[in-house]
């Protein structure tokens, strides 16, 4: 499924249908053996998970304790350079919200082949992000939200030099020059929303 | 306040099920009774039609006789850019979630047309700061959220710095736009500009 077969995906789902979390859980393992997938059903659990396991992949079913969106947002907090999948029964509106608040992609459950593809696209696209640091992404993000270099560093609390250098260690890892362009990346990978900026507290949590 | 949007509204609708079509004509007309709507279900036919009856807005089912939403979409994309493009399916498939992610307004099932009316409005409101724009500034607009500087822009479009730099400020003042960023966002959410690799 990845570039490279050997290592396996870390996934978290949140869910709380047993049946469905099987049928998820077996799509995902069948596509590579060293996928790890967990499956959690509280608030609580989805936090702990993403604190300690890490995932690689958020997988979110609807009826859990949380709302999508409110998962949404906690994964991006936590996790931003993890894609994070909805499944749904059928398309409402909240899942168009969450399409544009960053998540990416929904799934409907009775098109369960859709999954793994969506995962495969999902991890590809953002391969270029984890090669950067914490602070690099930071820098990219409020770059994407508009933020001066002044701004930036002001908010970091650091020189204007040392944010010149990160956007410049941006750029040459995502091999990215023109900001036009690390904004629409920004976007495709959801770590800048589509609709309004989100606030500037998320983006250095 | 959001009736003006709707006057002597231009709706096409590609969809071929005479039954669903009868039902979003009249959810259409519900919202919007002083509407105008042309059905089409071929690829021929919805070409022309974008170009002569220039709708304001395009509602689509996910697949016609010989071709996709995505096509259509992205048809309607360089065709009716500023137009919103608004999937009215059965199902949400991998199509309707590409269209999303290219820049498509908003997805209806068609068992909710009841938001049909709402979600329109939305989509005419998010555009409507677009139609003050002249072609121009549009084209500039597009330009500058694909990447291109101000120079390679002069360039391309046989025009002095100075008249671009004046169309740049003249578009973000009518945006209400005043960082690239900004822009930038904004272009990909009306769906002119996609978020994907490399320039449109």
């Amino acid at each position: 499924m990845s570039t490279s077969p050997s290592l396996g995906l870390r996934v978290l789902l949140l869910a709380t249908d047993p049946r469905d979390a099987e049928l998820i859980t077996g799509a995902v393992a069948r596509t590579n053996p060293r996928n790890t997938i967990v499956q959690v059903e509280t608030k609580a659990a989805f936090v702990r998970a993403l604190e300690v396991f890490e995932p690689d992949v958020i997988l979110c079913d609807h009826g859990a304790e949380v709302s999508a969106v409110g998962a949404l947002r906690l994964a991006q907090a936590q996790l931003p350079a993890s894609p994070f999948l909805l499944l749904a029964d059928r398309f409402q509106q909240s899942d168009g919200d969450c399409l544009r608040m960053g998540a990416w992609d929904c799934i409907i459950r009775s098109d369960l082949s859709r999954l793994v593809p969506a995962i495969k696209l999902a991890v590809e696209a953002r391969t270029p992000l984890r090669r950067l640091s914490t602070r690099q992404r930071e820098v990219l993000q409020l770059l994407a939200m508009g933020c001066s270099t002044r701004e930036i560093a002001c908010r970091l609390h650091r020189s204007v030099k040392t944010v010149e250098t990160h956007r410049a260690a941006v750029q040459k890892r995502l091999g990215i020059r023109q900001l036009a362009n690390l904004v629409r990346y920004s976007l495709r990978v959801g770590l800048v929303e589509r609709e309004e900026p989100r606030q500037f507290e998320h983006a250095v949590a | 306040m959001a009736n003006h949007l709707l006057l002597g509204l231009r709706v096409l609708l590609l969809e071929d099920d005479p039954l669903d079509a009868e039902l979003i004509f009249h959810a259409v007309r519900d919202a919007a009774p002083e509407s105008a709507v042309r059905l089409v279900d071929t690829r021929t036919d919805f070409v022309r039609t974008i170009d002569e009856f220039l709708p304001d807005v395009i509602l689509s089912d996910h697949a016609v006789a010989d071709f996709n939403v995505l096509d259509a979409f992205r048809l309607a994309q360089s065709r009716a850019p500023g137009s919103p493009f608004i999937l009215v399916s059965g199902a949400f498939e991998q199509r309707a979630s590409e269209c999303l992610q290219a820049g498509a307004a908003d997805f209806i099932p068609k068992s909710e047309l009841a938001r049909l009316g709402p979600a329109i409005i939305t989509a005419l409101s998010l555009r409507a700061p677009l139609r003050s724009l002249s072609p121009r500034q549009r084209q500039v607009l597009h330009l500058l959220a694909t990447g291109r500087s101000t120079r390679e822009i002069a360039l391309g479009l046989h025009l002095s710095i100075k008249t671009v730099e004046t169309h740049r400020a003249q578009l973000m003042r009518r945006l209400d736009i005043h960082d690239l960023a900004g822009l930038v966002r904004y272009a990909v959410r009306v769906g002119i500009v996609s978020t994907g690799p490399g320039s449109d």
